[in-house]
């Protein structure tokens, strides 16, 4: 009887106390032990304390657990991809604070009015904005809005110049204050350190305004074509390995302009549940059938393949008349990298097509920063639609597609960016032609293997030293994206501006961009980051979460020291 | 040794802060939210104080589980047949 009610307490308990220990995990350091519902227990694996040397080669796989001698237990391939779950108080507690953000974002509405301009004689006129959209901009966006749309005043490098704001009425209006902050930049998307303002690529840049103009005027289809730019089409297909490639003056543009002229109605897309805005807005254009399959997910994947063949289009049952599976290449908010070789086995069983969209990837992965088809060791020819852009690990901007000749050739013809954007300008492309015969080495210096090698031993020290810290990080170890979570609201906030207070710059993502229950705060690593300074980011990111609660993680801390030259091959 | 006490409170009153999310609220908007805990934590303390010890007592007596007091047999099982609280 005794030992029934100590089993329904026992939970009662452990409920009460996880409100509580999650405040109190908030503040308590933890030292090399795992807390797992409020009861500490050491490190254990299989029931005996062991030791591991992990051998991590660059490609995708991890060739061998190699064990110190006196363990018995096989070896298992282990996933290079963490995804942990959240801890289930810290889920209530952000639960709860968003509603009451809700409850007095009502209250505010009811006895203030806010100070937007008003919509006035729309009587009889459908509204022009979205109510819950508009409450939440005005209600829970604003509180911390002096968090993002920071100007900066210096090319965006390693460090980045920050105008300081400061706001009388929290959030609705800011003013400058004249001074400005140098902050380490852990937010550009500057993944081999090209965004530089002194070198050979901003040289040349200024050379080619000279020759060729600051614009081209004119879309491709007219007068928009000059011969840097047909250089740089040969020069990114040479890059990728690949027959033919069209460049486009934007990135988002080419995926959302593109896609409406290579599927129409008919057509099936599978496209991946966190693939991009651009992406998920030119299949919307396009009108062809969109099928979600689950994150990185393989098997869900296969599913819905195989039931696109045996079903067929849902009214009429005939045979689609392409299937298109659209994936990225590294997934910028989550960290990941698409399991491809997967991807392409799927595509040559069931006959379907490929596009790549290798935005974060190209440039940052791989040995020879080929992008995610040089990381995992495929065919490039294997990939259909292989799209990019130029704007991350390039320091400049615009987009492209390579594959076969054939399909360049229609797109050259059939596309609307083709047809009415206007083409790239000079001294961008002569950006990206210098930056790209410096990544392949065409230079004559070794410029381009120290800035991949850099970056590849960046990546690898900054998500050790991370995950030896105990907080939680998403996503693949070798992507030089970071998100770290954070969970609730007030925690986004609270981090980036302490974080600026440091003088580090960063970028905290909420929801609409990432689900409701997963704030996060996202590093970029760069090739321009010396040890120095990721040394003291990684102090002051310590700090933090001791002051303010960041260590979510329930995994067993591996207790070996990270250096900076670890193992590379 | 104060400012170790005020450095203490402040620390977990930032935690409390930060978990709740009135990090980011106004400050009349925090005074009102804390008043309102305030309220809820005096009336339930107030309960407790006034109502428990004497229901305590009672819930255990009725599945007999207290200790026999000393005499007093006719006193537990007035108990047991009425509930109303009898002044000492």
């Amino acid at each position: 009887m005794l030992r029934l009610a100590s089993l329904v307490i026992r939970p009662l308990i452990a409920l009460v106390g996880a409100v509580i220990l999650n405040m109190a995990g908030n503040g308590i350091e933890r030292k090399n032990c795992v807390v797992r519902n409020g009861i500490h227990i050491t490190k254990q694996l299989n029931g005996k304390q062991r030791k591991f040397n992990h051998e991590i080669f660059q490609n995708g796989t991890i060739k061998e657990a190699k064990e110190m001698p006196n363990s018995t237990t096989k070896r298992k391939r282990r996933s290079k991809e963490s995804f942990e779950k959240v801890p289930l108080c810290t889920a209530i507690m952000t639960y709860l604070g968003f509603y009451l953000l809700m409850f007095l974002g009502y209250i505010n509405r009811l006895f203030f009015t806010p100070k937007v301009a008003k919509e006035r004689n729309r009587e009889g006129y459908a509204p022009l904005y979205d109510r819950f959209e508009s409450f939440y901009l005005q209600y829970v966006y604003r509180r911390v809005r002096d968090c993002w749309n920071r100007p900066i005043c210096s090319v965006p490098g390693a460090e980045v110049v920050l105008k300081d704001r400061m706001t009388p009425d929290y959030g609705w209006t800011f003013q400058f204050t004249g001074t400005t902050t140098k902050c380490l930049n852990l937010g550009s998307y500057n993944y081999l350190g090209f965004a530089e303002a002194t070198g050979p690529c901003a040289s040349s840049a200024a050379q080619a305004i000279q020759e060729y103009g600051c614009a081209s005027c004119s879309p491709v289809q007219e007068f928009g074509t000059h011969p840097l730019v047909v250089e740089l089409e040969k020069l990114t297909a040479e890059f990728l390995g690949v027959e033919d490639s069209i460049v486009f003056g934007m990135g988002f543009g080419t995926n959302s302009l593109n896609l409406p002229s290579l599927i129409s109605q008919g057509c099936l897309v599978l496209s991946d549940e966190k693939n991009h805005a651009s992406l998920i807005l030119g299949l919307r254009l396009s009108g062809a059938t969109i099928r979600v399959f689950k994150h990185n997910n393989m098997k869900d994947l296969e599913k819905h393949l195989k039931d696109a063949i045996v079903k067929g289009q849902p009214k009429t049952r005939r045979p689609w008349r392409k299937i298109l599976i659209v994936v990225e290449g590294v997934y910028s908010m989550e960290g990941s990298i698409v399991k491809l070789p997967e991807v392409l086995e799927l595509k040559k069983k069931y006959k379907a097509y490929v596009y790549l969209d290798e935005a974060h990837s190209i440039g940052a992965l791989g040995e020879k920063g080929r992008g995610v088809v040089d990381y995992y060791g495929c065919n490039p020819k294997d990939v259909d639609i292989l799209m990019g852009t130029f704007t991350k690990s390039f320091g400049s901007a615009g987009g492209y597609i390579a594959g076969s000749k054939h399909l360049i050739d229609y797109l050259r013809v059939n596309s609307h960016a083709a047809c009415y954007a206007s083409s790239m300008s000079p001294p961008i492309v002569m950006q990206i032609l210098t930056s790209m015969s410096i990544i392949m080495g065409k230079d004559g210096s070794l410029e381009g293997e120290r800035r991949i090698r850099q970056l590849a031993q960046n990546t690898r020290y900054f998500r050790r030293r991370l995950k030896k810290m105990g907080v939680i990080v998403y996503g693949n170890e070798d992507s030089p994206v970071v998100p770290l979570l954070v969970y609730m609201f007030s925690k986004i906030g609270a981090v980036v501006r302490t974080l600026l207070e440091r003088k580090i710059a960063t970028v905290g993502v909420g929801f609409p961009a990432t689900p409701l229950m997963e704030g996060r705060i996202r590093f970029c690593l760069s090739a321009a980051h010396t040890r120095e300074q990721l040394d003291m980011a990684l102090d002051v990111l310590e700090e933090m979460a001791s002051l303010l609660g960041l260590r979510y993680s329930q995994l067993p801390i591996p207790d070996d020291e990270v250096a900076y030259d670890d193992e590379l091959e | 040794m104060i400012d170790k006490i005020l450095k203490f409170l402040s620390y977990w009153y930032l935690q409390y802060e930060l978990v709740t999310c009135l990090y980011v609220f106004e400050p009349w908007e925090k005074k009102l939210l804390n008043g309102i805990i305030v309220i809820i934590i005096a009336l339930v303390s107030y309960s407790t104080y006034a109502y428990l010890p004497h229901y305590t007592v009672s819930l255990l007596s009725h599945f007999n589980l207290l200790n026999p007091e000393t005499g007093d047999y006719q006193h537990q099982i007035a108990h047991v047949h009425g509930s109303s609280p009898r002044a000492y």
